[in-house]
């Protein structure tokens, strides 16, 4: 009784994990490799077969989702490759001015740390802004190859969602190292003074 | 679908698929039995090397799906049975042939594993 219901829990787990396989790939071979691992001997190899068979089927996952990774989906994963030396530095910056908030560390000096700060400072803050022009590129081509009225379905969203996730993540990062003096200087003298002078108040934020 | 292409040597996986298959048709935990049974069970894949070996296999063209169900007490709607196709029979036998060379290779050489152990 405990036996069939550890198998059938396995066999609950294996299907589940078929689900991470490429749709094209779990359509053709998802049945088969479910009764395949029916057929396997379980219950008389013990454990350590069944992890083995589930590492196996594991690793069969990553190769076969690689394989089937369109070209756009590459250049995304392409993007969070460059946005990553970024999001470490945001993350590493933003623990330093909670403890320097908190008094338990002095914010530290840069070029201490880095002697040529200049040319880490292009390398890292231009990263996002490829992985944005790239994606936003690919984007665009493969709305224009849809065509209209196929780039505005959820479907197209869907399928281009890792793509679209890079461009927002990639604006948001451009945007916030570029603009992270200029544009709150901007809001605030828009709000103060109106449209009428935006001219001499964009100047004025651009040098912030 | 487009061709893909399987060089040789050919990866154990491969080879011994071929292998489970150069005699009769079998179905996944059919060919997954005669592998450990031709290798003694030094080989032995799960079902994702199975299927992502037989993935590419089809994609390549070495093996088909059988019409036929010839296990009848294992049968089932689900069951697929894979066959060889020519090409497939004419690369095994190309890289039996590479095997068969090497073999005779080695025995004019007169080489045997003992010989790269150090110290023996």
């Amino acid at each position: 009784m405990v036996a069939k219901r550890k198998a059938a829990l396995l066999r609950r787990g294996y299907a589940a994990l078929l689900w991470l396989y490429p749709d094209e790939y779990r359509q053709r071979f998802g049945d088969s490799m479910l009764q395949t691992f029916d057929d396997l001997p379980l219950g008389r190899k013990g454990f350590g077969f069944a992890l083995a068979v589930f590492g196996d089927t594991l690793l069969s996952i990553v190769k076969e989702n690689l394989v089937s990774t369109q070209i756009t989906n590459k250049l995304a994963l392409l993007g969070l490759v460059l946005m990553l030396p970024f999001a470490l530095v945001f993350g590493v910056a933003l623990i330093w001015q909670v403890l320097n908030w908190i008094g338990a560390a002095s914010t530290p000096d840069p070029v201490a740390l880095f002697p040529n700060m200049q040319l880490a400072y292009w390398l890292i803050f231009l990263a996002p802004a490829l992985a944005l022009a790239l994606n936003a590129g690919a984007l665009t081509l493969g709305a224009l190859r849809a065509g209209p009225r196929a780039a505005l379905t959820l479907h197209f969203a869907r399928s281009n969602a890792l793509t679209l996730a890079v461009v927002v993540l990639g604006a948001g990062a451009t945007v916030f190292i570029f603009g992270h003096d200029a544009i709150p200087c901007f809001l605030k003298g828009l709000l103060n003074g109106g449209w009428g002078n935006i001219g001499p108040l964009f100047q004025l934020c651009m040098k912030a | 679908m487009r061709m893909a292409k399987i060089n040789s040597p050919l990866t154990p996986a491969i080879f011994h698929i071929l292998l489970a298959l150069s005699t009769h048709e079998r179905h996944g935990y059919g060919i997954m039995k005669q592998v450990e049974k031709d290798s003694a069970g030094s080989v032995s894949m799960g079902p994702g090397t199975l299927y992502g070996s037989l993935n590419r296999m089809l994609q390549a063209g070495l093996v088909k799906e059988s019409d036929k169900r010839v296990d009848p007490e294992m049968d089932d709607a689900r069951r697929i049975y894979y066959k060889l196709t020519g090409l497939g029979q004419k690369l095994l036998a190309a890289e039996l042939e590479r095997y068969k060379h090497l073999l005779s290779l080695s025995e004019k050489s007169k080489l045997s594993a003992q010989r790269f152990v150090y110290g023996r």
